[in-house]
């Protein structure tokens, strides 16, 4: 598989980059990574040189990712992100609500009536402020806090 | 005898459900663990009683570890770090529609080994604490070697990949404070990665992220993520009488939760995973493996709650914890006034026995409240379609990440090793020997390099290594566990000659 | 209908967060303290700085009347928990626990985060001398045969807790003005350095008098890193009397902040004084081989400034190639 090929000359630059990196470490502290990233740099050897051997076709057809599939991903994937940016911005509570909404119309299919994306969003200003009064008031557990709770 | 009497009080055992309840809430929660539910518990313990303190303080401890299999079944996301292998085959079992019955599978599993760890402390627990000390830098190393070979058998796909990711998870727990030396390591400048990445995050990052994004893919499908099929009461026996005849199963992974538990600076994130593969060693159909089997859970849960009680034995015998969690009750034990160790169980019986009795009550208490609650959960996660369920997820893992360290990087850290883990599975690089590599690494490295300066004093300081003969048993072990997939092909195939199969196409 | 649901949505949600903005201006009153204070640790649960903070807990709740929540910022040896103290807010609403030399060796050993100038140490309430002990099978029963030993087997190996730590730091004095060849081995946490020697897996252990207590049937005292004899140890003789210059305490304190105002910080000390002067406190905490100090702000200060060119001195002289 091509992508193998790929995969292991990365993992071929991130031993080496390990190696290089011990340079500033004394001995007893870079003996252990030198020798993993020793041993990562032998499995990627081997990794990149299967790759050429005639193998059988270990081909899993799994279901491939349609654009659209991918879009989503990275779109859900960049909100969380956000949401913890605003985190630290906002306070917990507001982004945890704000964001817990977003990203539930995001994923849904049919867009939902307004009479639904109410009841969600009461009840996830229920269920935060549950586990933020749980968490910072009973658990005495901080969460992060921005200019708002 | 006074102190079963007081066991039986009704107030005890009414706080003791309470803990119970709590500690399953704690354990199930992705990123709060059973250490945290132990040190949550101390200072509301701290003015009663010796006894009720201990007692509720092991309750927790119990329950936790037990909690930690829900999400693992329901989420495909470890509650604690005992409960990785959990996912393995519990997740895959539930989302077949077989979630109660994982979950059932787990809470006997649970149970079992919780007890069998809490009489092996009751009976034996000096003598086993003997051999708990014969454990010294090389065959800490030697444990670690084998806990890395079991990558072998965990890995379903390309052996060579699982050991590529062992050796990453390896080396990404190299990031940070050297365990020996002190000084830092790769951290790119970044101040914070001074305490390096931390596990939790790991593992939430590696195991629930992947599966959250897969929903993300579901999305349009209708899919409720579980159905409960059977009638409750007839599934109860069934899956009860369908685990305990797995015996060997069951005895196999409580000595490994038990042995393991013993060791300190090994606990129960390391149990679940050797048990697990030491049950795919022993089975007849290892490819199975996986798929969603009860003997995956089996070995998991039942090593993971024998740990409990192994990880007591050096506690009380030597005033030394066996797991993390451990060493919180040991900090609870000194506060109550009640000295761990030596002098422990000659002079203080009384407090002891009471408190193995009572966990020994808290294992059996679990089982009804356990189910229940992971009854009603099954029944909530099912009922919620993805499009609440996943960004709901996304809000556990913020909570559990940052709950660790109150850092907001380690939630950074759990996104970006989340996108990271997806993308590695993608390309065939699964979750389990990553994380595998991550808690086993500090333990090689420490092993090692400790060794190698006590070796010093011998003509080459290697040779530490090879020197004692529990070493050269670890050896062996783990020789064997590396090439089994490899004898057991050869062995195969001697026995089916006559089938000479085409390449196989899945 | 699609664009009348996002306006009524969006009109929600402004209400939202500014009902919730409202709800945060309730913070803190002009009296300190008035909300719950939280003392962080820098260390796991179930050590030396987790069983003191316990103690001074219940004591502190009362002093102060709010609830004195424990937390943990662990790794790095404590540097983590460190280094974020010094972008915590200086409102006197968290507290952190401190430790020397920790405080000192790290920030000199690398970039651990924080400057040990940073640390605004309030109180130093106790402190572990180091000990030199040995298993009670060892064939070396005084110091002078750990002398002997030690001459005779170059690189013999002591275990100890943390690296840099107090304890390796004092082998490495040790070691220095002996000119031994000792090989001090690392362990995380008093736990398995404890195994280490109880199973022989190492020559000696340099630990602290907490430790020791615990084992004193299983174990020899040798010698002890203090000024003078201990009151709970007569029959140790110190390393001062024998000849060698070695005075070695880890201490415990609690600090906040940089930049927080002189009454919050006037308070704590007041508070910290008192908990230290609990006879309930100082028994359980004696009886555990704890010393206690009393260091308040400024006199923790100058054992800062007093401690930081030993220990400069000392990493110095003492450094691996």
């Amino acid at each position: 598989m091509k992508s193998n090929r790929i995969v292991s000359v990365i993992f071929l630059l991130i031993s080496g980059w390990f190696w290089a990196e011990s340079i500033h470490v004394p001995y007893k502290d870079a003996l252990f990574p030198r020798l993993m990233a020793l041993l990562l740099i032998v499995l990627s050897l081997i990794l990149f040189t299967e790759t050429f051997l005639k193998q059988r076709q270990l081909v899993e057809q799994k279901p491939a990712l349609t654009r659209r599939n991918l879009i989503y991903m990275i779109l859900f994937i960049s909100l969380a992100f956000a949401w913890l940016y605003m985190m630290n911005i906002f306070g917990f509570v507001t982004s945890s609500i704000v964001f817990l909404l977003i990203m539930t119309l995001i994923l849904s299919t049919k867009a939902m009536k307004f009479r639904e994306t109410l009841f969600t969003l009461i009840l996830y200003a229920v269920i935060v402020i549950g586990f933020w009064f749980a968490f910072s008031r009973l658990l005495l557990i901080p969460l992060p806090h921005g200019f708002l709770i | 005898m006074v102190g079963l009497q007081e066991i039986f009080v009704l107030k005890l055992f009414l706080m003791m459900c309470g803990v119970t309840l709590v500690g399953l809430l704690m354990g199930a929660a992705p990123g709060l663990t059973a250490t945290m539910a132990v040190a949550l518990l101390i200072p509301i313990t701290f003015p009663l009683s010796t006894t009720y303190a201990l007692v509720l303080t092991g309750t927790i401890y119990m329950s936790a570890i037990y909690g930690g299999s829900f999400s693992a079944i329901l989420l495909n996301t470890p509650g604690t770090p005992s409960s990785i292998a959990t996912c393995f085959d519990g997740y895959p079992m539930a989302k077949r529609g077989e979630g109660q019955r994982a979950i059932l599978i787990a809470s006997f599993s649970s149970v079992y080994g919780g007890l069998f760890g809490v009489i092996f402390l009751l009976l034996l627990a000096v003598p086993l604490s003997v051999i708990a000390l014969k454990f010294g830098p090389p065959e800490y190393f030697w444990l670690a070697v084998l806990g890395i070979t079991v990558i072998a058998a965990l890995s379903t796909g390309n052996i060579v990949k699982g050991f590529i990711g062992g050796a990453i998870g390896i080396l990404i727990s190299t990031i940070g404070i050297a365990p020996v030396g002190g000084s830092m390591r790769f951290t790119m400048g970044i101040p914070n990665l001074n305490a390096g990445v931390a596990l939790i995050p790991a593992l939430i990052g590696f195991f629930c992220i992947p599966a959250v994004l897969d929903m993300v893919v579901q999305r349009e499908e209708e899919i409720h993520l579980l159905k409960t099929s059977k009638v409750q009461a007839r599934l109860f026996l069934e899956t009860f009488k369908e685990v305990m005849k797995k015996q060997v199963d069951l005895l196999r992974a409580s000595f490994i939760g038990l042995f393991i538990g013993m060791l300190p600076g090994a606990g129960g994130s390391v149990a679940n995973l050797v048990a697990y593969e030491e049950a795919e060693r022993a089975s007849k159909h290892p490819e199975k493996f996986g798929t969603g089997i009860p003997e995956g859970i089996i070995a998991s849960e039942t090593a993971n709650n024998a740990v409990v009680g192994g990880s007591l034995i050096p506690l009380l015998t030597l005033g030394v914890p066996g797991s993390p969690p451990a060493a919180v009750m040991y900090g609870a034990l000194l506060m109550h006034g009640v000295q761990p160790g030596p002098q422990l169980f000659t002079g203080n019986s009384q407090a002891v026995f009471t408190f193995i009795v009572g966990l020994f009550v808290a294992t059996l208490l679990m089982l009804p409240i356990g189910i229940a609650l992971a009854g009603g959960m099954t029944k909530l996660v099912s009922r919620l379609s993805i499009k609440v369920l996943a960004p709901f997820i996304i809000f556990l893992t913020i909570i559990g990440s940052y709950s660790i360290r109150n850092n907001i990087l380690d939630v950074y850290i759990m996104l970006t090793l989340g996108v990271l883990g997806y993308v590695l599975k993608k390309l065939g690089f699964e979750p389990g020997p990553i994380t595998l590599g991550l808690i086993l690494g500090p333990i090689a490295e420490t092993g090692l390099i400790q060794s190698l300066l006590i070796g010093g004093t011998l003509p080459h300081s290697w040779m530490i290594l090879f020197k004692y003969p529990l070493s050269w048993v670890l050896i062996i072990l783990s020789i064997t566990s590396l090439f089994w997939p490899l004898f057991r092909k050869i062995f195969s195939n001697k026995a089916s000659n006559s089938q000479q199969s085409p390449d196989p196409e899945v | 209908m699609e664009r009348f649901n996002k306006r009524i949505l969006s009109l929600i949600l402004v209400l939202v967060v500014l009902s919730l903005s409202l709800t945060s201006c309730t913070k803190k009153e002009a009296v300190y303290p008035s909300t719950p204070i939280t003392y962080v640790l820098c260390f796991d649960p179930g050590g030396e700085s987790d069983i003191t903070a316990r103690f001074q807990q219940p004591v502190l709740t009362k002093l102060l009347s709010v609830p004195i929540a424990i937390s943990y910022i662990t790794g790095g040896g404590g540097g983590t928990g460190w280094s974020q103290l010094t972008t915590t807010t200086p409102d006197g609403y968290t507290i952190f626990g401190t430790n020397l030399p920790h405080i000192i060796v790290q920030p000199l050993t690398g970039n651990a985060g924080y400057k040990t100038e940073q640390i605004d140490n309030i109180y130093m309430f106790e402190s572990t001398p180091c000990i030199l002990v040995v298993g009670q099978n060892s064939p070396i029963r005084t110091f002078d045969d750990f002398l002997k030993y030690a001459k005779a087997h170059p690189g013999m190996s002591v275990g100890g807790s943390g690296e840099p730590s107090s304890n390796s730091l004092a082998l490495a004095r040790l070691a220095q003005l002996s000119n031994l060849k000792l090989t001090y081995v690392s362990f995380t946490g008093s736990g398995t350095a404890i195994t280490a020697l109880l199973g022989g897996h190492v020559d000696a252990l340099m630990t602290y008098t907490s430790t020791f207590i615990q084992y004193k049937d299983k174990w020899l005292p040798l010698a002890v890193a203090t000024e003078g004899r201990l009151g709970i140890l007569p029959d140790v003789p110190t390393f001062k009397e024998l000849g060698y210059d070695l005075v070695e305490k880890a201490y415990r304190g609690v600090a906040v902040p940089p930049g927080t105002p002189e009454n919050i910080r006037k308070v704590l000390e007041q508070a910290f004084e008192k908990v230290n002067q609990d006879p309930e406190v100082i028994k359980e905490m004696e009886n555990l081989g704890f010393i206690m100090e009393n260091y308040n702000e400024a006199q923790s200060k100058a054992l800062v400034d007093q401690l930081t060119p030993y220990y400069t001195q000392l990493l110095e002289t003492t450094k691996k190639p």
